[in-house]
């Protein structure tokens, strides 16, 4: 009798298929961004959620909307087994708002006349798959309250 | 109020240094320092209200020697906030002990991150209690709460503790801020538990 199986639906998601298309060959990373838009789009309901490449940082990321009116969020999803330093953290802000890779063709990752919520949502997915979500900006960012 | 510089007794090494004069005088009466406290000529009072530096009262209190809840002098000023003073003038050493002549990467990035945080009009203490490098205030600790965790890093080492660290900072309310040097200019990144997600 074969053997079922069990993971053999994930492996042939096909937001999986498209993010190892672009052959950035992380596979930690891409298993974090699909854990991350599969919690977007499913348990969290967000909309618009498109996936991204950028070749500097060799990294997938995501952008979405919480609701139809509110604006755009970049959201780097990012494996705990691979930690990174202040000098990459720094990068992801201009790196994800530059021109990107998706699976449309080569454009910009946001469009001008969107709006762009200001920094960048990092998902930090665990060994569990558990997320956690930080919003991240550059510079001293002082509390609203 | 007493002018002219403050009197310190250095500590060897990376210890910083120690503040003992009371009232103009060498001291050992108790000092509390609290929120409100008016028109005393304390050189403790004169650091933390006038130069923004808090440091550590770390002295038993004679009156109430068999509790650590309140604490008197002398107060301790860790290494960046001995550097910072005596780079302003604020402070005369009145003993020095030979310092270490090898100054780490570690301590000048403290000691730069300290500097300008504190040019940007913050007051900063120990952030040890929250496995941090330092608390950051907008005011005097004693009337505001902390609105940061600074967490000092160089600048092309992996963030180990990033994860629980966020955690730690979401559980408390407080911001995390990740501050490191490039170039001779310090970086920060703020980073916030998003409480929609």
């Amino acid at each position: 009798m074969e053997q079922v199986k069990e993971n053999s639906w994930l492996l042939n998601h096909p937001k999986l298929l498209e993010m190892q298309s672009y052959g950035l060959g992380n596979s930690a990373q891409i298993q974090a961004a699909l854990l991350t838009y599969l919690d977007l789009t499913e348990v969290k309901l967000w909309g618009e959620v498109k996936v991204h490449s950028c070749q500097d940082l060799k990294i997938i990321y995501l952008t979405a909307r919480e609701k139809e009116e509110s604006p755009v969020r970049v959201v780097v999803p990012l494996p705990s087994t691979e930690p990174l330093s202040m000098e990459h953290l720094s990068r992801l802000h201009s790196a994800t708002r530059r021109e990107g890779e998706s699976a449309e063709g080569r454009e910009s990752a946001v469009s001008e006349e969107e709006e762009v919520q200001e920094g960048v949502t990092l998902a930090l997915v665990g060994r569990d798959s558990s997320i956690l979500y930080c919003q991240m900006w550059p510079g001293v960012h002082l509390p609203i309250s | 109020m007493s002018k002219g510089k403050i009197q310190a007794v250095a500590q060897g090494g990376v210890c910083g240094a120690l503040v003992w004069r009371a009232e103009g005088k060498w001291s050992q009466r108790p000092v509390h320092i609290s929120a409100g406290e008016m028109g005393v000529c304390s050189d403790v009072y004169r650091l933390r209200v006038e130069w923004r530096v808090v440091g550590g009262l770390v002295g038993a209190l004679p009156v109430q020697p068999r509790q650590s809840g309140q604490l008197g002098l002398p107060l301790h000023l860790s290494p960046e906030e001995l550097s910072h003073l005596l780079e302003k003038g604020v402070l005369e050493l009145e003993q020095e002990t030979p310092p270490d002549d090898v100054i780490t990467r570690e301590q000048e990035t403290r000691a730069a991150v300290f500097g300008d945080l504190w040019e940007n009009g913050f007051t900063l203490t120990s952030g040890l209690k929250y496995g941090a490098d330092y608390l950051v205030y907008q005011g005097d600790p004693a009337l505001v709460h902390s609105c940061f965790l600074a967490l000092v890093l160089p600048w092309k080492q992996p963030i180990a503790t990033l994860t629980s660290l966020c955690r730690v900072g979401s559980k408390v309310v407080k911001a995390l801020l990740l501050c490191s040097v490039e170039k001779g200019v310090v970086q920060y990144q703020t980073l916030e538990w998003d409480p929609i997600l």
